[in-house]
């Protein structure tokens, strides 16, 4: 039970206490570009929580949501056909594999000729980034699923669409869900790139055009701004896959024998869904 | 059972028929005087292919080339001998594990590019700024990997380990080393890609060398096949990468059991 108590505590000291580290050093720093955290915080207050500016964090979340969820829907559709025929698989690998190479920042300068620099511009090129790698793990996922799985739903009678979706598919996710983790950091990744580069609005663009104008405290406190939307962006990928995953084995044995169930103390409840998270990539990701 | 014409032909006659056929397809699409994509945007392959000859006869195709992958490899080396190291210590620890998961989770989402504004006022733009961000870009699969691996050493051995006194060195080169290494080299290999894309976008952003400058400086001086050009040659770079830690992974794995198994189909 002290163990218990022990590495709940540590698990909350620690993060405190880097914080307390930096409030500290930061308290008495004349340096321009690495001020107070205490005014960062300021900063923040004024621009984020008392006037929610439409023209920053919106657009962010927009594009993200968009390029993502297009690209992973057609990465996993395309996914599915692909792995379901050998033949097709082996005819598209080579373009395929060709076009998973090229790191999609190199196509913004093309694709701001096509789109402009609005929201179009930045989903596409986040669809065309993610699209590759939700692919090629459902397509990895969809050939790895045992084929007693397939026999046994013929025995049993079922139909081709049912037992695609019901067997095959399902066997599948926890690899599909390693592509779609990457996909999810590559989007944010894209996301502030692309901003970074040409835009007239959302977060990259706000950071940027701080920096270029020696705006520090306003930088900074755009980029918490920043860590906390990749933060919610990841949060809400590990509630999904909580609910999609929840029969996978990853998600009932951990790694350093703690098991899921009841805990002791309830310090921080966030740390307690990132606990289920780190647990279940155990699993799903050493499944490669 | 009379052999079918699929299995008659070798293996590599499909896929090459079918990338022939896409790449004509492409060209016929943006050839055409009625063309479906006009070639002002997008030039036919061959337009490309041109366009790619002349530029590997110029002297800073090649120094673009070596300057993007000097920042790659060097990034991701650094990246490797600070993650992997760290990865295994608080991994191998109920205490470094707990204490440090809460603001690894916090930071790891956090794409490393956020920083880069910071880093120019620190670093300015040259070379150190984009080692610096392919750094910290491709620095945590390459640690969570590591920390996945430690624990998921199989109990049964390291308590066999244990029961017969085996001396750390021995423990960490026979029993840690090993079990880690297959979870490492799938970190190395989504971080190099990664490296890249991280390399190229800053390249980009910050203008001062590398293939990505060079992508909007001649996307900028209107060249269109040869922005396409260079947006091939980062393409059959990102594949060479992948190829080579394909390989990699099934040359340090030839023992474990993943790799002796083909996938069944």
């Amino acid at each position: 039970m002290t163990r218990r108590v022990g590495l709940t505590l540590i698990e909350a000291a620690v993060p405190v206490g880097l914080l307390a580290v930096w409030w500290l050093v930061s308290a008495g720093s004349t340096s321009p570009y690495l001020p107070p955290l205490s005014s960062i915080i300021g900063q923040f207050r004024q621009d984020w929580l008392f006037s929610l500016d439409g023209t920053v964090l919106l657009p962010s979340v927009e594009r993200i949501a968009a390029g993502l969820g297009a690209g992973v829907i057609l990465g996993i559709g395309l996914g599915v056909i692909l792995g379901s025929s050998e033949q097709t698989r082996r005819a598209f690998e080579p373009i395929l594999e060709f076009f998973r190479g090229i790191p999609t920042p190199a196509i913004i300068p093309i694709t701001l000729s096509f789109f402009g620099l609005g929201n179009t511009q930045k989903a596409f090129l986040i669809a065309f980034g993610v699209i590759w790698p939700t692919l090629l793990n459902t397509v990895e996922g969809i050939r790895g699923v045992d084929p007693g799985f397939r026999d046994m739903s013929r025995v049993y009678g079922l139909r081709r669409m049912r037992t695609l979706w019901s067997v095959t598919f399902r066997a599948a996710t926890p690899q599909i869900f390693v592509g779609v983790r990457i996909s999810v950091a590559l989007s944010l990744l894209l996301v502030v790139v692309a901003e970074m580069f040409a835009s007239h609005n959302g977060l990259g663009y706000f950071i940027i055009t701080a920096q270029n104008s020696y705006e520090i405290q306003q930088m900074w406190s755009g980029i918490l701004l920043l860590a906390i939307l990749s933060y919610a962006v990841n949060l809400a990928l590990v509630i999904v896959e909580r609910r999609v995953l929840y029969w996978h084995r990853g998600w009932r044995n951990s790694a350093l024998g703690i098991t899921t169930g009841r805990r002791g103390l309830v310090v921080l409840p966030a740390l307690q869904w990132l606990a289920t998270r780190l647990r279940g990539s155990v699993n799903v990701e050493g499944a490669r | 059972m009379k052999p079918s014409l699929a299995t008659r032909t070798p293996r590599w006659v499909l896929p090459l028929v079918t990338t022939v056929a896409c790449v004509g397809l492409a060209e016929a699409a943006t050839r055409a005087d009625n063309a479906l994509l006009p070639a002002r945007y997008v030039p036919p392959p061959s337009q490309i292919v041109a366009a790619l000859y002349d530029d590997v006869q110029t002297h800073i195709f090649w120094t673009s080339v070596s300057q993007t992958m000097t920042v790659w490899a060097g990034g991701l080396a650094v990246a490797a001998v600070v993650a992997v190291p760290l990865g295994l210590l608080i991994g191998s620890s109920v205490w470094t594990f707990r204490g440090t998961r809460a603001v690894i989770e916090l930071l790891r989402p956090v794409p490393g590019v956020a920083l880069l504004p910071v880093l120019v006022l620190l670093v300015g733009l040259g070379f150190k700024l984009i080692l610096y961000l392919v750094i910290i870009g491709s620095i945590w699969p390459l640690l969570m990997q590591a920390l996945y691996g430690v624990q998921d050493i199989d109990a049964v051995a390291r308590d066999m380990v244990a029961a017969y006194r085996i001396g750390p060195v021995r423990r960490f080169f026979r029993l840690v080393l090993p079990s880690t290494t297959p979870y490492v080299v799938t970190g190395l290999r989504i971080s190099a890609l990664l490296a890249l894309n991280v390399a190229v976008g800053v390249e980009l952003i910050v203008g001062s060398q590398g293939l990505g400058y060079q992508i909007s400086v001649q996307e900028l001086g209107n060249d269109i096949p040869s922005t396409y050009a260079y947006i091939a040659t980062t393409g059959i770079i990102g594949v060479l990468i992948n190829f080579a830690a394909r390989r990699l992974e099934r040359s340090v794995l030839s023992w474990h059991p993943s790799q002796r198994e083909q996938v069944p189909q």
